[in-house]
């Protein structure tokens, strides 16, 4: 039987447990994202008026646009670790492995919210507009962008050597960020049959409980989403520890096999 | 409310799927943990090390 050696590094239960699936803080983040979302069912549902143009299809603005947002912020987050990972990967102790795993936790959180994004989207277009599809500037934009991350996440999952799969998938993440600006201003730069948007700095298109609504929805959602990412980060961690584990007990066994000390 | 099925069946799609997603996400860093025994009240192996260089 061959055993692999390591640094001696003892980590208690406790710890070892916590890195594995959970902490104190991701679990009351989790109780808040799930009650949050229970409430945003109850709010969409049930407590937001009609709205007085199109009706009871109001209710998807608070599934549509805060699932979009999530996924804006997962993907620019991508892009932020990503960039880090470039500039100041190697010089780190860790040569950029937590970047890395960021991004990659971010990407997919992303690609998840901006599918669930093109489904409500296209549910609430058959409402408003008759048709599920349009190749409208925003919604191809926004295909477009959904199509480059799954392209990074696939990138990611190509059986090669870990720092140069990283370096590739980074450089990915910077080039499907493009799309992030295009697809937000698509509707300023381009005629489109898509609204602009619901909230902005300078007059809100909406206001009184639908405003509330929506504002609590976003909040419910971005909960989500960050806590998707914590737990995603740490699985990543693992199957990385276990790649590790497996390697260094592969090396090991053929240095056995050959006689080699 | 009117086109209720339809509306109804998007909160479906969007709550089952984030909570379908958060469960799978949960339960494969459980199944990892178990593997590498890092579940919670074992002891890690000794000579191994679970913290990154």
């Amino acid at each position: 039987m061959v055993s692999a050696t390591k640094p001696e590094m003892p980590v208690s239960p406790r710890t070892s447990a916590r890195m594995a699936t959970s902490s104190v803080g991701t679990t009351v983040l989790g109780w808040l994202a799930f009650v949050s979302l229970v409430a945003t069912a109850v709010l969409g549902l049930v407590v937001s008026p009609r709205d007085v143009v199109t009706g009871d299809a109001v209710r998807f603005l608070y599934l549509h646009v805060p699932v979009i947002w999530v996924a804006y912020g997962a993907f620019i987050s991508c892009a932020i670790a990503s960039a880090l990972f470039l500039w100041k990967g190697k010089s780190r102790a860790d040569r950029g492995r937590h970047l890395d795993r960021v991004a990659g936790a971010s990407a997919e959180v992303g690609v998840v919210f901006t599918a669930l994004a093109l489904i409500t989207g296209a549910m609430w277009g058959r409402i408003t507009w008759g048709v599920y599809w349009q190749w409208d500037a925003r919604l191809t934009m926004t295909a477009m962008m959904f199509v480059s991350f799954l392209g990074y996440l696939a990138l990611r999952r190509l059986p090669t050597e870990p720092s140069v799969r990283s370096k590739r998938a980074a450089i990915a993440a910077l080039v499907s960020s493009v799309n992030l600006p295009l697809v937000h201003f698509s509707v300023d730069w381009w005629r489109t049959l898509h609204q602009e948007a619901s909230l902005s700095v300078d007059e809100a298109e909406i206001t009184g409980n639908m405003y509330s609504v929506l504002l609590f929805s976003s909040v419910a959602f971005v909960l989500t989403g960050i806590w998707l990412v914590a737990h995603r980060y740490r699985v990543i961690r693992l199957e990385e520890i276990r790649d590790d584990e497996g390697l260094e007990l592969a090396i090991a066994a053929r240095r056995a096999e050959a006689g080699v000390d | 409310m009117d086109h209720a099925g339809m509306i109804i069946a998007g909160y479906a799609i969007v709550f089952a799927t984030v909570l379908g997603y958060g469960a799978a996400i949960v339960a494969r860093g459980r199944r990892l943990a178990r593997e590498l025994g890092l579940a919670e009240g074992e002891e890690p192996q000794s000579g191994q090390s679970r913290e990154d260089p």
